[in-house]
C-alpha cells in the first residue's frame, strides 16, 4: 500500500515539476505587471504570447547588438512572432533606443518619472522574456554574448 | 517548579536582550561628540540659479571647481556633447564648452550616455592655475591646458606596470577623488584580489614628474578586514579635493569614521562620525557566483552610505553627506536609493559635530556638491524633484557661520 502510494506520489510530482519547467510563476512578471497596470494603463497578456523586454538603465545596457537583435525581433514583415506582443519598457535615460526603433511593431513604455523601481523592478542588465498563456516561459539577461545565444534560439543571426 | 522556571525565563529575556544590544554594537565604530558650542553656529541656505546655453547641462557627475582671479568656476563632464563645460559660479553664467572629440587626444569614442566608464571621463581636477587633469575610462590621465592642448599624457596601466604594482590605480569624481598631495597626486590602488588576511595599501602617491607610485601606509579599515571585503557596492574609499594643508582626511563609503592622514609625522588619528538615526556601517553581504545582483541594489538601499569628507578653508569646518539606510520593502511598493533620506553633518576642526541635518527628500542630487568661498554647493537637480527646469542649473548654498 506505502509502495503504490509512494510510486503514485512521484509519478504526480514528476508530472507537476514537467509542467511547470516551462511555465512558471514569476515574481519579476507580477512586479512588471503592477507597473505597467499603474503607470501605464495596460496588462500583459492573459492568454497570448509576448515578448517584454527592461531595458536596464546601468552600464553598457544598451549596446549595437541588442538594438539589432531588437529589431529582428519586432520587424513587421517577419511573420514568425507575429502573433506575439512586443513590449519594450524603458528608463527615459535610454530613451534614445526608441529612435533605432521607430518602425518596428514593438510598443514602448518609458519610464519618465524613474518610477520602475518602486514597483521593485531593477535589473543590472537589459531582461528578456517571453510568455506563454500568460506565464513565464523563457527568461535571460540580453547581455553581451547572451545576446547571440537568445537571438539564435529565435532564429536570428547578429 | 514555577519560580524556576520564571527564573529561566528571566535569565533568557536578560541573555536575548545582550545578544541584541551585542549585535547592534561595532566595537569598529567611534562615536561622535557634540560640539560644545554648536549651538552659536548658525546655517543660512541661499540659492543661485545659472541659465544655461545650448548644450549646457542641469547636472554633472563628474566635475570639479576652482578659483581664478577672485572668480569661481565649475568645470563638469558633459558625457552627451562629449566635451567639458565651464561655468562660472560667480557671474551665474555659462562660459563655454571644451569639445573632447575635436580633437586628436580622443580617438576612441566616448559613451554618450555616460553608462559605460571604460569609455567615459572618470574624473577630472584642476592643477596649478590653468591645467586640467582629465582621467579618461581610467587608462590614462592626459594633462591639458583650457584649450585642450595636451600638454603630459600618462598610461595608468603603464604606470602600474612599471612600478611593478599587483594592480592599478584609478580614481572617480564620486568617490576617491584624485587630488594633489604633497606635490604628488594621490589615486586609488586597487587589487585584481585581495586576502582579507593581510592588510594592503589602497593610497598611491604618483609623482607626475618621473612616474613614480610611492604606496601610503593607508589600507581599508578593520571593519571591513573584519567583514572580509563583504561590503557589496560600498566597498570605496572616499577622499575629496578640499583638503586642510598638511592632512589628508578621507573616509570609506561602508562605515561612519573619519580618518586623518598628518603627513609631517606619518600618523592616522580616527575620528568618530556616527549619525544620531540610521545605521553606521555596512552589514556584510555574501556574493556568490552565480548569485542575482539585484541582492546587492537591496543591500544597497538598506544600508548607509557616506560620502566624502570636505574642508571648508573659508569656515574651518568639515562636511560630510550620507544616504541613511531605508527598508527595501515599502507596502506593497519597493524603495530605491532615491529615496534615501540625505544627511548632512557639519563638523568643527576636531570632528566635533556642530549640525546633523536630515534634508529634504528629492531635492538634491547625491554626489554633487563642492565647496567656495560663497559656502557649500549642493545641486538641487535631483531626478524627482518638482521643481526641475531643464534649462537652469540650480545648486542651494549652505553657508554656516558663528
Amino acid at each position: 500500500m506505502l509502495k503504490r502510494f509512494f510510486i503514485l506520489s512521484t509519478i504526480i510530482f514528476i508530472c507537476y515539476s514537467c509542467r511547470t519547467s516551462g511555465e512558471q510563476k514569476s515574481i519579476e512578471l507580477e512586479h512588471i505587471n503592477m507597473y505597467l497596470s499603474e503607470k501605464h494603463k495596460i496588462t500583459l497578456p492573459n492568454n497570448n504570447k509576448a515578448f517584454v523586454v527592461v531595458i536596464s538603465g546601468n552600464c553598457g545596457s544598451c549596446t549595437e547588438k541588442t538594438i539589432k537583435f531588437l529589431s529582428q525581433l519586432g520587424d513587421k514583415s517577419n511573420k514568425t512572432y507575429a502573433g506575439y506582443q512586443k513590449l519594450v519598457i524603458i528608463p527615459s535615460n535610454n530613451a534614445y533606443v526608441i529612435d533605432s526603433l521607430k518602425n518596428s511593431d514593438m510598443k514602448f513604455y518609458t519610464d519618465e518619472g524613474y518610477e520602475l523601481e518602486k514597483y521593485g523592478i531593477n535589473f543590472p542588465r537589459n531582461m528578456f522574456f517571453e510568455l506563454k498563456r500568460g506565464t513565464l516561459y523563457y527568461k535571460d539577461t540580453l547581455y553581451l554574448e547572451k545576446v547571440d545565444t537568445i537571438a539564435l534560439k529565435y532564429g536570428f543571426k547578429i | 517548579m514555577i519560580r524556576v522556571a520564571n527564573l529561566y525565563l528571566i535569565i533568557f529575556i536578560a541573555l536575548l536582550l545582550c545578544a541584541c544590544h551585542k549585535a547592534d554594537k561595532n566595537i569598529f565604530i567611534i562615536n561622535s561628540k557634540v560640539a560644545d558650542d554648536a549651538d552659536d553656529y548658525k546655517l543660512k541656505i541661499d540659492s543661485v540659479s545659472i541659465p544655461l546655453k545650448e548644450g549646457f547641462d542641469t547636472l554633472y557627475y563628474t566635475y570639479t571647481t576652482y578659483a581664478q582671479q577672485n572668480q569661481d568656476f565649475l568645470i563638469g563632464y558633459n558625457a552627451k556633447k562629449a566635451c567639458l563645460d565651464i561655468i562660472n559660479l560667480t557671474k551665474a553664467k555659462c562660459v563655454k564648452h571644451l569639445f573632447l572629440n575635436k580633437t586628436a587626444l580622443f580617438t576612441q569614442k566616448l559613451d554618450r550616455q555616460d553608462l559605460d566608464k571604460s569609455k567615459s571621463i572618470t574624473d577630472i581636477t584642476v592643477i596649478g592655475n590653468d591645467s586640467i587633469l582629465i582621467n579618461d575610462s581610467n587608462n590614462r590621465l592626459l594633462l591639458v591646458d583650457t584649450n585642450l592642448n595636451l600638454i603630459k599624457a600618462f598610461d595608468l596601466n603603464a604606470i602600474a606596470k612599471n612600478n611593478n604594482l599587483p594592480g592599478r590605480v584609478i580614481s572617480y569624481s564620486s568617490n576617491f577623488r584624485m587630488l594633489e598631495h604633497d606635490n604628488k597626486l594621490l589615486l586609488n590602488q586597487i587589487y585584481p584580489q585581495y586576502s582579507w588576511e593581510k592588510k594592503v595599501s589602497v593610497f598611491s602617491a604618483l609623482d607626475m614628474k618621473n612616474e613614480k607610485l610611492t604606496e601610503l601606509p593607508l589600507s581599508f579599515s578593520d571593519y571591513l578586514y573584519e567583514i572580509t571585503g563583504k561590503g557589496g557596492y560600498l566597498v570605496n574609499v572616499g577622499t575629496s579635493e578640499y583638503q586642510k594643508n598638511g592632512l589628508l582626511t578621507y573616509n570609506y563609503m561602508y562605515e561612519s569614521n573619519i580618518y586623518q592622514f598628518k603627513d609631517k609625522d606619518s600618523t592616522l588619528t580616527i575620528y568618530g562620525g556616527t549619525m544620531s538615526g540610521g545605521s553606521n556601517y555596512v552589514t556584510p553581504i555574501e556574493y556568490k557566483g552565480g548569485d542575482d545582483l539585484k541582492k546587492w541594489d537591496i543591500h544597497n538601499v538598506e544600508n548607509t552610505q557616506f560620502f566624502n569628507v570636505m574642508y571648508d578653508k573659508f569656515r574651518n569646518v568639515y562636511y560630510r553627506f550620507s544616504l541613511k539606510n531605508i527598508d527595501y520593502k515599502n507596502g506593497k511598493y519597493f524603495n530605491s536609493i532615491l529615496d534615501k533620506p540625505l544627511v548632512l553633518m557639519i563638523f568643527n576642526e576636531k570632528f566635533e559635530v556642530i549640525k546633523e541635518i536630515t534634508l529634504p527628500l528629492y531635492i538634491y542630487a547625491p554626489n554633487t556638491w563642492f565647496i567656495n568661498k560663497q559656502g557649500l554647493y549642493i545641486s538641487s537637480a535631483n531626478k524627482k524633484n518638482k521643481f526641475y527646469a531643464p534649462d537652469k542649473i540650480k545648486f542651494h548654498i549652505y553657508k554656516i557661520t558663528r
